[in-house]
């Protein structure tokens, strides 16, 4: 009876590489991907278990957060209605804008940290094409939640949202959007973010 | 401490997450925003026009925010940020240099591990006003060994024990939202930061289960409040910092930083179940 389970097993085991594994290449695998990516993201920002050199490390982890996370969609959600109270020449100056303001958010905060763990959770599906990957972030001691929010667009997946621990950055950021359209119109609301982004360029 | 400040790690968190620089279809070199009102850029933006980008996708998540933030004080509550943002320039900065260059890091997270562990009594007190008293006891265990074993706190040696080291933390404001009374109105408080009415009540009422209530005189327990802030006042300082840096509107940031931390506490199961056993099983075939 053992020896029939066995070639049973070997037998199922052959036609899942013979004929399963096409499906079941790691591209089609969110968690694989993302966990991939975010592998070699730390491991180059981190490379002897604390902060590399911003300046040198930067170039190769901005190639690889580009393959994986789109800006396209996270800088549209993170204005959300706002968009279209936007002209198009706002609507491009923002879009620049934006993203100027997450790199220089990002870059300059790694000096003095230290390489976290990382704890893989379980894929739920949000609806067509589109999933939410739980992960802890160990560090120093403190476990913290982190949910990746991806989408498949073009046969390949992308993150368009973080969730840490239950704050959704694309939420955050369109609170504040919303929070100056509302109050000070468009024109003022470009006009913050240059100033904003200005004043990290001269800081750093 | 963790709790009230936790959300300005999320930058730090940010980075750590991978998400370090600025992502893809990124409309034109970083390096040249000049160049963004090219033909890249109009390129990306007609791609808005596809099929894929409906609202439902787009907006989905205004839909599923919740109830508004009531703000009913906001005149007040941005003049209260902005005195804050004065004081934390002028004391709280230099402390937190001063401070962090004179204790090492390992230091610094051996007195968080006192302060923290002074807090169990909340934490406990509260999981059993929720009703939870599975995560009650389990926070009396931790408190119980990191307090013996781990020498009145400064060591943690619950860590080693997964039961006892992911219980969640909790507060009274928690206690007061799953009684029922939430989306009380936001307020900024001086000095302390973001909250809402029911929080900060509740902050109040937690100090009867802090043990320092009991033990040391009035003023002795502001000088223990006093060395816990200036403990924290590192990392808080370092965060507030990068969130007024990366913010257009921060006042806007961190209210709705608080409210969706406060707000996904309360989805959280009240018990984490037992972490399963090894389960070693030959499959049914």
């Amino acid at each position: 009876m053992k020896n029939r389970k066995m070639s049973l097993h070997a037998l199922l085991g052959f036609l899942v590489l013979a004929l399963g594994a096409p499906a079941l290449r790691a591209e089609s695998d969110p968690l694989v991907l993302l966990r991939d990516t975010v592998d070699t993201i730390v491991e180059r920002l981190f490379p002897d278990g604390v902060a590399a050199d911003p300046a040198s490390a930067m170039p190769e982890v901005r190639r690889l957060v580009e393959e994986r996370f789109d800006f396209s969609v996270i800088s549209r959600r993170a204005i959300g209605r706002g968009w279209n109270r936007l002209s198009e020449a706002q609507q491009v100056r923002y879009t620049t804008l934006f993203a100027d303001l997450l790199m220089h958010t990002y870059t300059d905060r790694l000096t003095g940290l230290r390489r976290p763990q990382f704890e893989w959770g379980g894929v739920q599906e949000l609806g067509r094409d589109r999933v939410e990957i739980d992960s802890t972030i160990l560090y120093e001691g403190e476990r913290y939640a982190v949910v990746y929010r991806l989408v498949r667009m073009g046969g390949d997946w992308q993150v368009y949202d973080l969730v840490i621990e239950g704050v959704s950055l694309v939420g955050n950021f369109r609170s504040q959007f919303t929070s100056v359209l509302d109050r000070r119109g468009p024109e003022a609301f470009i006009q913050t973010l240059e100033d904003r982004v200005a004043a990290q360029k001269a800081g750093s | 401490m963790r709790l009230r400040y936790f959300w300005v790690l999320i930058p730090s968190i940010l980075v750590l997450a991978g998400c370090a620089t600025a992502p893809r279809n990124s409309p034109a070199s970083l390096e040249s925003p000049a160049a963004a009102h090219g033909q890249e850029a109009r390129a990306f933006l007609a791609s808005f026009d596809d099929d894929e980008w409906d609202d439902d996708f787009l907006f989905g998540d205004d839909l599923d925010d919740g109830p508004p933030v009531r703000d009913p004080f906001e005149g007040l509550n941005r003049a209260i940020f902005d005195f804050n943002g004065l004081v934390y320039e002028a004391a709280f900065v230099p402390v937190s240099r001063i401070y962090g260059a004179i204790m090492p890091d390992e230091v610094r997270r051996v007195i968080r591990n006192f302060f923290g562990n002074l807090r169990s009594p909340i934490t406990a007190a509260n999981h059993a006003l929720q009703g939870d008293l599975t995560n009650s006891g389990r926070t009396l265990q931790r408190f119980a060994l990191n307090s013996t074993v781990g020498v009145l706190g400064l060591a943690r040696p619950s860590d080693n024990h997964p039961v006892l080291s992911q219980v969640p933390s909790t507060d009274m404001g928690e206690t007061f939202a799953r009684w029922g009374i939430r989306d009380t109105p936001f307020l900024m408080l001086p000095l302390l930061g973001p909250s809402t009415v029911s929080d900060a009540i509740g902050s109040f009422g937690d100090r009867f289960f802090h043990p320092a209530t009991y033990i040391l005189s009035t003023e002795e327990n502001l000088y223990f409040s006093v060395a816990e802030v200036t403990n924290g006042s590192v990392e808080l300082m370092r965060d507030y910092g990068a969130i007024v840096r990366s913010s257009i509107d921060p006042y806007a940031a961190l209210r709705d930083g608080y409210i969706q931390f406060r707000r996904a506490r309360l989805e959280r199961p009240a018990t984490e179940p037992e972490p399963p056993g090894p389960v070693v099983r030959e499959p049914d075939l």
